[in-house]
């Protein structure tokens, strides 16, 4: 049997005899919702009866249809009643107060906040944030002077398995950026120093930069990118689940387990990323310079090697050693700030990449400042 | 054990020569059952024996080795990507943790299967959330969010997400663990009354002997050793069933690293 509707209405007493019969399903409720609304609409009734002797099919969507048709009654304050429910409805509706969802409720979706609100919380939060990054700076030196003292209770194994995936899987792609980022920085100056019959002076150029600014911080920011995202995913899922409570109740400190390894793998990969990363560059110079321009080799490299001191190599080791800590100190913070769930850890892996760069950038201006005074 | 008939038959469930398994390892070999509509069937075993995995098969979500799997007659190991979707809408799950989406209200979480199935109008769905959310005894909660009710709550507004669409097959992993008693009692009264009005048949993967006997019309009752299923009746028939010792030992809370005398 077809689903259908049909609806009797008797001009004299103005009752209203709704019919429904056949199937219905979530397919087909809506069609004749939307007839019955048709043929009702403007209408006033006493009374409306609702048969539904044939239907042969009845489920949820039956039941919505049924709720507003009441709905209807209830808004015009008509009588309603329901005739003819087949043993399969009644089992149906046994699980429900029919009558208490005639009234609607209201759905919200957690509001967003106005402009000026937001505003005035993300000042808050980054207030907030600051204090936190100092203490957490704070822990992280008891704990990493602690890890000095007893050096025995420091994970190496874990330590390994960290410098393995932050320092060494991070090599092919820092040599082809650095390489690239010689070849730019070579040709770069090559226009220009031309002008002036200085070609020479590209290998202090290259060798300077590589050195003392773009090594150390071009390295940091892909391990931010790279680990700094890492340790906050992990620590954050870990926080999720339960997992840092429990090694909380366990006695165990989370920051000597999980944040001292990272930041020992990190400090100790990111000076041997700088070396490669360096001489990636450096070696990107001479080739392009060999490629393009008539130096010989061994004046080009005797220049480079004169442009560089010690001082220069000593503040970019320093710089990354510095950078290294921080990266994979923030990582570890955001990922301990996770709150809730799965959603948030992946706020907090954003943040740990965004902060990682803006510490980078910024204690990168304080060395600047500092070495050149 | 019943022995799966020809391709169209009453049952709703069909599982064929089922082998499952990972890599190498081999979790069920060569298994057979049907269940019938409107049955309740609980499928257990100790810690390992395979219950999720059979579950996760079922529902289209791994690929077994060999063997075929027929939901309503229709088969789901075969089915391509529309297909499965189809026999999905048949199918409603209530994972072990309820799996609501954490940033959603239970109402959006209800309203989330529906939106994409049906064109319903937005009012109608409406009315279908509150209708959900009053079968499961959450009227009133339509705008919390997952985080913010107990754990009982979160497995029954994960029920409310699984009957959205009014499935003919509910699985159901492990609902009572974790939950208190009475909550325990009360998603298992639950699950009575949605087999009784809405005539799904439901498939429990459960060890809690009080909900097997409270629910269940048959178990099924797999083996780590075999890889196969070693008993199949109701919970009242393998509690007597002296032939098997597993069973009898996980019906009659037997611990197994005691000294049998009589042996
Ligand atoms: N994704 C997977 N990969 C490999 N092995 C798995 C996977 N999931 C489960 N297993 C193995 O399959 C077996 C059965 O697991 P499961 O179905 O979860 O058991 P149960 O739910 O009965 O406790 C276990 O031995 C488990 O280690
Ligand atoms: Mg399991």
């Amino acid at each position: 049997m077809p689903e259908s509707l049909k609806i009797a209405i008797d001009k004299n007493t103005n009752i209203a005899n709704v019919k429904l019969a056949g199937r219905l399903d979530v397919y087909n409720v809506s069609r004749i919702l939307a007839q019955f609304n048709a043929q009702t609409n403007g209408q006033h009734f006493k009374k409306l009866l609702l048969e539904l002797s044939e239907v042969s099919y009845f489920d949820s969507a039956g039941a919505a249809l049924v709720i507003e048709i009441e709905r209807f009654c209830k808004e015009q304050k008509c009588f309603f009643s329901i005739t003819g429910m087949t043993k399969d409805i009644k089992n149906f509706l046994s699980l429900i107060d029919i009558n208490s969802l005639a009234n609607p409720v209201k759905f919200i979706t957690p509001p967003r906040e106005g402009i000026i609100i937001r505003t005035g919380k993300a000042t808050l939060k980054l207030a907030d944030d600051i204090k936190n990054i100092i203490i957490f700076i704070g822990q992280v030196t008891i704990a990493l002077l602690y890890a000095v003292a007893h050096p025995k209770c420091v994970r190496w194994g874990d330590i390994l398995v960290i410098f393995e995936r932050a320092g060494v899987n991070a090599v092919p792609i820092l040599i082809t950026i650095q390489f690239l980022i010689g070849v730019i920085l070579a040709l770069l100056g090559a226009g220009q120093l031309k002008q002036f019959g200085a070609e020479i002076y590209i290998a202090n150029l290259v060798a300077i930069a590589m050195v003392q600014e773009l090594g150390p911080m071009i390295t940091a920011v892909l391990v931010a990118g790279r680990s700094g995202a890492a340790f906050a995913a992990e620590i954050g899922t870990m926080k999720v689940s339960e997992e840092i409570d429990a090694l909380e109740s366990m006695g165990i400190n989370p920051q000597h387990f999980l944040v001292i390894p990272r930041i020992i793998a990190v400090t100790l990969a990111m000076p041997c990323l700088l070396l490669i990363a360096n001489v990636a560059g450096i070696v990107g110079g001479i080739v392009t310079v060999m490629l393009f321009l008539n130096i010989p080799l061994s004046m080009y490299i005797t220049q480079t090697l004169n442009s560089i001191d010690m001082y220069i190599i000593f503040q970019g080791f320093l710089k990354s050693i510095i950078f290294a800590i921080l990266i994979s100190g923030v990582g570890c913070m955001r990922g301990f700030e996770v709150k809730g769930g799965a959603g948030n850890v992946g706020l907090s892996t954003t943040s740990a990449v965004v902060s990682g760069i803006f510490l980078i950038v910024v204690f990168n201006g304080v060395f600047t400042v500092i070495f050149n005074s | 054990m019943n022995k799966p008939s020809d391709k169209f038959s009453n049952s709703i469930i069909q599982v064929c020569n089922l082998t499952t398994g990972y890599g190498d390892l081999i979790i069920h070999k060569n298994i057979s059952f049907n269940i019938e509509k409107g049955e309740i069937v609980a499928i257990c075993g100790g810690s390992g024996c395979g219950k999720s995995t059979l579950l996760r098969h079922m529902i289209g979500l791994e690929t077994p080795k060999s063997g075929d799997i027929l939901i309503d007659n229709e088969s789901i190991v075969n089915a391509n990507q529309k297909e499965k979707l189809k026999i999905l809408t048949k199918t409603g799950v209530l994972f072990q943790s309820g799996a609501l989406f954490g940033s959603l209200t239970l109402a959006e979480n209800i309203k989330l299967p529906i939106k994409e199935y049906t064109n319903l109008p937005s009012e109608t769905i409406e009315i279908l959330v509150q209708l959900k959310l009053e079968m499961v005894n959450l009227s009133g909660f339509e705008n919390y969010l997952p985080s913010e009710i107990s754990g009982g709550m979160k497995k029954r507004a994960g029920l409310a997400r699984a009957i959205a669409l009014d499935p003919m097959i509910l699985f159901f992993d492990e609902p009572s663990a974790g939950l208190d008693p009475v909550s325990s009692a009360d998603l298992d009264n639950l699950i009575l009354q949605i087999n009784k009005s809405l005539g799904a048949t439901i498939v429990i993967v459960t060890h809690e002997l009080a909900s097997i006997f409270e629910v269940a019309e048959r178990v099924i009752m797999l083996d780590k050793e075999t890889k196969s299923i070693i008993s199949d009746g109701t919970p009242e028939d393998l509690k007597r069933d002296k032939t098997n010792r597993q069973t009898y030992d996980f019906f009659n809370r037997i611990p197994s690293i005691i000294e049998r005398s009589n042996d």
